[in-house]
């Protein structure tokens, strides 16, 4: 879990965010910091990265709500696609 | 009539109606009068009225409404700032409008105070979660509103005088503030209303922020329909705005192409049947005639309305619908509001006849009353005559239809965002290995333009595009940073030594 809260971390802030929004934690609430043109990048990285294709239902401010979210996420959708 | 009246006039015919619901919290129309009648008091205690500015930065948030009303209501002007924007963008805009006070929600106020912003007005306008501001006078809504306001005479301002600034690119790279007067507004609110019919059974869906022109000109237009307007919680998620328009089943959903385009491609628009909904009012800019189809097509029952404007025409000048008419002439945004006059001129500003493309000029009661800066008539935007130069070039048909072709500016529009290539290119020039750069936008189906950059290293270094991308996005948001930056030897020049976007633009677009 810490190594795709690491990736997403270093992928979000050196591709999306501008460094004005502040320090960006797993924790940081991505609403208002990420805007939708960005959160639609993000959804082709995971679906490149992590190798699932991504629900539009899944797509939403629980999933997306900061980046320890997105990395539980993450987890149970590439857990669920192995099983 | 002042912009005001429009709220007091909702509040006296439907006070207990519910004039906005936000994600979190709602109000009445009588509410939000009586609340914004308490600040308005407050500033006019505070010597701020007529001829003064306030400023804000909030949200789409009830606190933000509240503000907006009650500035409007003390006569004195709003200057909407861009809560996005880096702090050199919005001080910028500070330090040029020099608004006496500033309506803030607290989060934004804890940023000013950490990042020691200078340009901030001593007067503060935020919330009882505010952070304690030293040195500064800081009124809370709960304060202003819990003090009785006894008979208050609020002054009133002549209903030419500016009512509100809003800040929108600039094609030198400053974003340049608008001012528009209450006739301005006004004029645009009346033939717009009228134009669609719409009543106070009508409702809207925004997700438009508030301080954009668009998502100002839906809250004037619904409040003087009386109708309720519902805040989206924002459009970063496609699915969840379509999961508000099922749940607050409004009359109306209005959105620039690229929101349109996404919620066909990112949100299950076709299998949700919504069947209050009949007005789909597509704003500043076209949607291919495929795409316009296929909209039509999810939500079958609706209409389409197609309307072309810009900030400085507060902003609406064309109406194009409803859909038997887009599918009449799908590539065209449409005829002249009443009021309006739209002509086609030539490199020696001489009218052109009908089909013949030339620089889309237009007059008539929206034209705004200036910039801040005081160059529009210097820089060519208001003619001789008092004309604005649209920076659009296409041509009308006989019937005084509008068809726009391109641009004579070198504006981009991705996502809805003005964007110029001045702004971007400053910013990637004040990077150590940038010798200088070229920005221009390439046509992209879900942004309409994706923004590039062509980059000429500085002798002895090696920029990586990666590295100059994360560079952009520390002064920009990331729908004006650069989707692709290219290294070059060199860039393209006329004779003059000025480097050609367009050669390079074509390049891209065509191949070599």
């Amino acid at each position: 879990m810490d190594r795709i809260e690491q990736q997403l971390l270093i992928h979000i802030k050196n591709e999306l965010v501008s460094s004005f929004k502040g320090d960006l934690q797993p924790e940081t609430e991505l609403a208002g910091i990420i805007d939708s043109t960005a959160i639609l990048e993000l959804v082709v990285w995971i679906e490149g990265s992590f190798g699932f294709t991504v629900e539009l239902d899944d797509i939403n401010p629980d999933n997306f709500g900061s980046v320890r979210q997105l990395a539980q996420w993450i987890q149970k959708s590439t857990e669920s696609k192995v099983a | 009539m002042l912009l005001p009246d429009l709220l007091i006039e909702a509040a006296e015919r439907s006070a207990d109606k519910l004039a906005a619901v936000f994600p979190k919290g709602q109000a009445t129309f009588s509410w939000l009068e009586r609340q914004s009648l308490g600040v308005a008091a407050r500033l006019n205690r505070l010597g701020i009225g007529p001829g003064a500015r306030v400023a804000i930065l909030c949200d789409n948030t009830l606190t933000g409404l509240v503000y907006y009303w009650g500035i409007l209501r003390s006569g004195a002007a709003t200057v909407d700032l861009p809560p996005n924007a880096g702090q050199a963008a919005i001080e910028a805009a500070l330090e040029e409008s020099r608004p006496r006070a500033l309506a803030v929600e607290p989060h934004h106020l804890k940023r000013i105070l950490a990042e020691g912003w200078r340009a901030c007005p001593d007067v503060l306008l935020s919330t009882a979660e505010a952070p304690a501001a030293p040195g500064r006078s800081l009124h809370t809504l709960e304060e202003i509103t819990a003090a009785s306001v006894a008979e208050v005479r609020l002054p009133r301002p002549d209903a030419s005088s500016v009512a509100m600034i809003i800040y929108t690119s600039g094609t030198t790279g400053r974003a340049k503030g608008v001012m528009l007067s209450h006739e301005n507004l006004l004029s645009n609110v009346t033939s717009w209303t009228a134009r669609l019919g719409l009543t106070e059974q009508d409702s809207l869906l925004l997700v438009a922020p508030l301080n954009y022109i668009h998502g100002r000109i839906q809250l004037l237009t619904y409040t003087k329909v009386r109708g309720t307007l519902f805040f989206s919680a924002g459009f970063q998620f496609p699915q969840v705005v379509l999961q508000e328009l099922a749940r607050h089943a409004p009359t109306g959903f209005s959105g620039m192409p690229y929101h349109f385009s996404t919620l066909l491609r990112s949100s299950k628009l076709k299998a949700t049947p919504l069947p209050r909904l009949r007005d789909l009012i597509i704003t500043g800019g076209a949607l291919p005639p495929s795409r316009l189809r296929e909209l039509q097509d999810a939500v079958p029952h609706a209409a389409l309305h197609v309307n072309y404007g810009l900030t400085e025409s507060s902003p609406r000048l064309t109406y194009h619908g409803p859909s038997h008419e887009i599918f009449a002439r799908p590539t065209s945004c449409g005829r002249a509001l009443p009021g309006v006059t739209l002509e086609i001129l030539g490199e020696d500003s001489e009218p052109l006849p009908p089909l013949t493309i030339g620089a889309v000029v237009a007059s008539g009661p929206g034209i705004m009353k200036g910039y801040v800066s005081g160059d529009e008539r210097a820089s060519g935007r208001i003619d001789a005559q008092g004309r604005l130069r649209t920076g659009d070039l296409g041509f009308l048909d006989a019937e005084g239809y509008l068809y726009l072709s391109g641009r004579s500016s070198e504006m981009i529009k991705s996502a809805g965002e003005r964007v110029f290539p001045g702004e971007i290119e400053e910013v990637l020039e004040a990077h150590p290995s940038v010798s200088e750069s070229a920005v221009f936008g390439v046509p992209d189906p879900l942004l309409g333009e994706r923004i590039v950059a062509c980059v000429v290293p500085a002798p002895g270094h090696e920029p990586s595009p990666q590295g100059l991308r994360t560079h952009c996005l520390k002064s920009l948001p990331y729908v004006r940073t650069p989707k692709e930056v290219h290294i070059v030897l060199a860039l393209p020049k006329t004779s003059s030594g000025k480097t050609t976007r367009n050669a390079l633009r074509t390049l891209f677009v065509q191949g070599p």
